[in-house]
């Protein structure tokens, strides 16, 4: 009985908190993402600077959709890492998410066009079909299938979390 | 963060509020006053003499603490229902749950305390559950700041600091726990526990507690063990806990019912047939069927509530007023916090079996009956404040004695974040509230209207609060233990 007692004193707490650490390592836990894998819906969008209009068919390969806005602070600071990925290459679409185009353009001029394509969503149609909720968000694609999806500011803390062990897994080139 | 953030996002306007403001810093007053008893329990383990009265020297704090996780979880409590719209009590909330834990295990180990304090028994009880209230706090600031659990109270997540936690925690119970294993010798009683002594009663009340608090860390944690092994959500409500809880609790009530009886340190042939047994039995068992039969209530967890309640209610009613006209000795804490008890199961029961509420589609100057109200929807107007503009609308309500009153709940949009948020609007009175909230506007013109009355939901505060009272007229009382 004593000795019962003395194991289970012991064992209890340590069952539990090993079970805590394994459910915080997983990679779910990191809050703000999420690995739901979907197509991106069907959409036709004018681009940003009204030249052309961009639909599914344009989207091709690898990429990632990163959602912005003007108007958006977070997206400021978020800005210099999207210009540093794509200085390494990488290929970023812009979804211009409830903007008004002038403001919009004011603000690529102003800080730089990290992005290969912007799409302009006003009413922020396409955005609500992948369930964003803010900007920005990011969206890391696969030939048109979206494979994460981050809600936040993207550094390069979030980029090796979250992106790095989906691109590594699957495989995906985004250069 | 990695960098300050260029402007602020705005205080989340459910936040900006008084209750809120103090429920939190009441809540860590409570889990931080019980790291007190912890450090005494841990002194006693290294230092390794069993004569040390460390339990003498940590009742008074234990109390203290105690005082203030109940009066933080009411204040809780009553800020979701009115400011979060919640419309209830208590709502099985991860973080809620994280509160009630260690007010569960600091009642047990309160009672523990009392019996190691006289006669140096329950001791292992009495260790491990010093450890284990301020573990269970610690736990909570864990589940709220980690990220792990969704809830409205995990505001700000952080995996990282969620494994510092962790790691914190981790190192507090593993280190108590071997002490524990090492000092086990010296820790043991060596006297036996007399049969129906108080000290026999309050082991049994430390199982029970044990059990409850036991149930409740697993309905906090199956959901995430499920989700990690089938990678689904699910979700552990109100039938898990009430069935839990019910059997439990009026099992609980009718022992210390007889309890009530039994003496420190030995053993007596306890009076089934006495007065106050046989009185206050006969009131509740009346009372229980004179409710049965007023409300229509059929659901035995519900009557059994009641008939627990009322048998605690009266027979310490009966008691106080024989130590009062007799001069004979009554533990006034216990009385009152244990009186307190049973109203808080009475109000819970009556509140759950009377409560009721609707959606009413409701135009302007126009009139709904629901139950003995007459709702008249006077006026909507918008009001712009500092920061967020309101829809405000007013409602005159009569009642069945033609008691008549303005509620005027709102919908706010805050400026900062856009959030909209709904502030509702309660008319109290003695026996129950009427609740009202106000959601969008039809296509006809028409508004949906929320409307609930809440039966005894402040005497279930009140009743908090008296048992909180108890343990403050312990603190400031004179008496030595």
């Amino acid at each position: 009985m004593n000795f019962i007692l003395r194991f289970l004193v012991l064992a209890v707490p340590i069952a539990f908190i090993s079970m805590f650490y394994v459910l915080l390592s997983t990679e779910d836990s990191y809050p703000g993402a999420d690995y739901k894998v979907f197509e991106i819906p069907q959409f036709s969008l004018p681009s940003l600077d009204d030249s052309s209009n961009i639909n599914n068919d344009s989207l091709k390969g690898d990429f990632i959709i990163n959602v912005w806005a003007s108007w958006c602070i977070t997206c400021r600071v978020e800005h210099p890492y999207l210009s540093k990925l794509s200085r390494e290459g990488i290929k970023i679409i812009g979804l211009n998410y409830k903007d008004e185009r002038e403001d919009a353009v004011d603000w690529i001029n102003k800080f730089g066009d990290p992005y290969d394509l912007i799409i302009h969503d006003i009413k922020g149609a396409l955005a609500l079909d992948m369930g964003v909720t803010g900007a920005p968000e990011t969206f890391l694609v696969q030939n048109g299938i979206v494979v994460a999806h981050y809600q936040g500011e993207v550094n390069q803390l979030i980029w090796n979390k979250v992106f790095e062990p989906i691109i590594d897994s699957k495989k995906i080139n985004l250069k | 963060m990695p960098f300050a953030p260029s402007n602020g996002a705005d205080i989340n306007p459910v936040l900006q509020d008084p209750a809120l403001a103090i429920h939190p810093p009441t809540l860590y007053i409570g889990y931080v006053g019980f790291v007190i008893p912890f450090a005494c329990a841990i002194a006693f383990l290294i230092h390794g003499n069993s004569d040390v009265k460390w339990e003498e020297l940590a009742r008074k704090w234990s109390v203290v603490a105690w005082i203030f996780l109940t009066i933080g979880i009411t204040l809780g409590s009553w800020w979701a229902y009115y400011e979060l719209g919640w419309g209830g009590y208590w709502f099985w909330d991860p973080v809620e749950n994280v509160a009630l834990m260690p007010w569960l295990a600091a009642t047990a180990f309160l009672h523990s305390l009392s019996v190691s304090i006289k006669s140096s028994n329950l001791r292992i009880w009495t260790i491990l559950l010093s450890i284990s209230v301020f573990s269970l706090s610690l736990f909570g600031a864990f589940i709220v700041r980690s990220g792990i659990i969704d809830s409205v109270h995990s505001f700000a997540n952080d995996p990282e600091r969620g494994l510092y936690l962790l790691a914190f925690i981790g190192t507090i119970i593993i280190v108590s726990m071997f002490l524990f294993v090492l000092r086990f010798s010296i820790i043991k009683s060596t006297k036996n526990i007399k049969a129906f002594s108080k000290e026999s009663f309050i082991s049994i009340n430390n199982i029970f507690f044990g059990s409850l608090v036991f149930s409740v860390m697993l309905g906090v944690t199956y959901p995430l063990i499920y989700e990690y092994l089938y990678d689904q959500k699910i979700s552990v409500g109100a039938p898990f806990y009430n069935a839990i809880f019910v059997p439990i609790v009026v099992t609980a009530c009718l022992f210390l019912f007889f309890s009530i009886d039994s003496k420190w340190q030995r053993t007596i042939k306890l009076p089934f047939f006495s007065g106050p047994t046989i009185y206050s039995s006969l009131l509740a068992v009346g009372s229980t069927l004179l409710s049965m039969h007023s409300f229509a209530i059929e659901s035995v967890s519900i009557i059994i509530s009641l008939f627990a309640g009322f048998l605690l209610i009266y027979r310490y009613l009966i008691e106080i007023s024989i130590s009062l006209l007799k001069k004979k000795y009554l533990n006034p804490f216990s009385a009152v916090a244990h009186f307190s008890l049973g109203l808080l199961i009475i109000s819970i029961a009556l509140n759950s079996i009377l409560s009721n509420e609707r959606a009413i589609n409701i135009k302007i100057n126009e009139s709904e009956i629901y139950k003995d109200l007459n709702i008249f929807f006077q006026d909507i107007r918008v009001v712009n404040n500092s920061n967020h503009d309101a829809i405000k609308a007013s409602f005159v309500i009569k009642d069945i004695d033609s008691n008549s009153f303005i509620l005027s709940p709102e919908k706010r949009k805050y400026f900062t974040r856009g959030q909209i948020t709904t502030e509702t609007a309660i008319h109290v009175t003695f026996l129950r509230d009427i609740y009202l909230t106000i959601g969008d506007q039809l296509d006809d013109g028409s508004w949906i209207v929320n409307i609930q009355i809440n039966y005894l939901i402040r005497w279930i505060w009140i009743s908090a609060i008296l048992m909180s009272s108890a343990g403050l007229m312990l603190v400031l009382s004179r008496r030595r233990t």
